[in-house]
């Protein structure tokens, strides 16, 4: 199986990479469109500022190239919020998979996020195996309201959507690469798609 | 974990320090009995320091599944960047916050408030809660809730606390109390929490 996290120079991509490897495949790093097409799984890191992130997509032409991919493509944390259609961070138009627009916290809660939560309301095949209250840490200032593209609901002052599904495009906004043995279950169930 | 030369060393205040086994064994064991977090300080003091403490941050990334800080030395942006490109989700800086407190400023612009960890090592001298540096040995002039508001100002993400007076019991109580009176202190209710969970995260300190 070959998979590709798309490295787009946007976050610490080295977790994903060794999570992977951990569950005993080999992904490689790449921001080649080719590469990109012919993998069988993709997966869209993401950690920083919304706005320089789709920046860095379009200079190397990944912002066509994503919304068209065939294959199951797993955005996480800020790879889900750019698939989204807008972001308030940074005023930011995203790729427009998920019908949603992403929103920042309110002052009322500790922004960011920073740390473990529980995830339920738990749908697709992504999350096979994983119990409803389960654990997954999470590090974010913004959020996707709950949609009709909601797999995954989490609550930090409102529930919000930890994960979403569209087709063959799948976004969590917690971080399976550091989520223990849950965040594993939940990577290798990708991979498994 | 406290590591030193690339092992894990334990001691009582940064003294005695006695060998506690390979930094990324006892990672893995932590990350597998259920630890939330894993925190590394480097308190060796040799030149090859930032290269084997790189090093240390790459294979713990490759071995365990949650969050990891690290810590020791940390005194410029480009640190910083070494250490989280490595697989470092956070680090932790102190004595060069507490020198150049404007460094704070520069890493959170850079990397973000999520991964940048304030280290506050203080004691309780006649009352009052000073900051002290390199393990508590040396004392500064700053009070320890005027620093850890000044630190949440600048915008670092959460503050690693420790009470010099005792490390034990006192410590965590200590940690209750400021997390009682700076709401902020994510890292601090964290613990706390898991602590109660899991008494067996006690042990691993």
């Amino acid at each position: 199986m070959k998979i590709v996290i798309i490295n787009y120079g946007a976050g610490n991509i080295q977790s994903i990479k060794f999570a992977i490897k951990r569950l005993g495949y080999e992904a490689v790093l790449s921001n080649k469109a080719d590469e990109i097409r012919k993998a069988d799984k993709v997966i869209f890191p993401g950690v920083g500022e919304a706005s320089s992130a789709i920046k860095k997509l379009r200079e190397s032409g990944l912002d066509d190239l994503i919304p068209n991919l065939k294959q199951p493509v797993l955005g996480i944390c800020l790879g889900m919020q750019l698939m989204c259609n807008r972001s308030e961070e940074g005023n930011t138009v995203g790729l427009g998979i998920f019908d949603v627009d992403v929103l920042r916290f309110s002052k009322s809660v500790k922004v960011p996020q920073i740390g473990w939560n529980q995830i339920s309301d738990l749908k697709s095949d992504l999350f096979k195996g994983i119990q409803e209250e389960s654990h997954i840490y999470l590090v974010h200032s913004f959020y996707a309201p709950l949609c009709s593209q909601t797999i995954a609901i989490s609550n930090y002052g409102l529930k919000y959507s930890a994960g979403l599904k569209h087709d063959n495009f799948y976004g969590t906004q917690f971080h399976p690469e550091k989520s223990s043995d849950i965040g594993e279950r939940i990577l290798s169930n990708f991979l498994e798609l | 974990m406290d590591i030193k030369d690339g092992r894990t060393v334990k001691g009582v205040n940064f003294v005695d320090l006695r060998d506690a086994g390979d930094p990324v064994e006892l990672a893995e064991i932590y990350s597998r009995e259920g630890a939330d977090e894993l925190v590394f300080l480097d308190i060796s003091a040799t030149e090859q320091k930032r290269k084997t403490l790189a090093e240390l941050v790459y294979h713990v990334a490759e071995k365990v599944s949650i969050p990891f800080t690290v810590g020791g030395g940390i005194s410029s942006v480009e640190d910083v960047d070494i250490l989280l490109q490595n697989g470092a989700d956070k680090v932790s800086i102190n004595s060069s916050a507490v020198k150049n407190p404007q460094l704070i400023n520069d890493l959170v612009a850079k990397f973000g408030s999520q991964c940048i960890v304030v280290a506050i090592d203080a004691k309780q001298i006649e009352g009052e809660w000073m900051v002290h540096l390199v393990g508590g040995k040396v004392p500064t002039e700053r009070k320890l809730f005027e620093w850890a508001k000044e630190v949440e100002q600048r915008g670092a993400g959460e503050i690693l606390f420790t009470s010099m007076n005792s490390r034990w019991y006192q410590g965590w109580f200590c940690k209750y109390r400021i997390g009682t009176i700076i709401n902020r202190f994510e890292y601090t209710h964290h613990c706390l929490r898991r602590c109660r969970k899991h008494a067996t995260f006690y042990r691993y300190l």
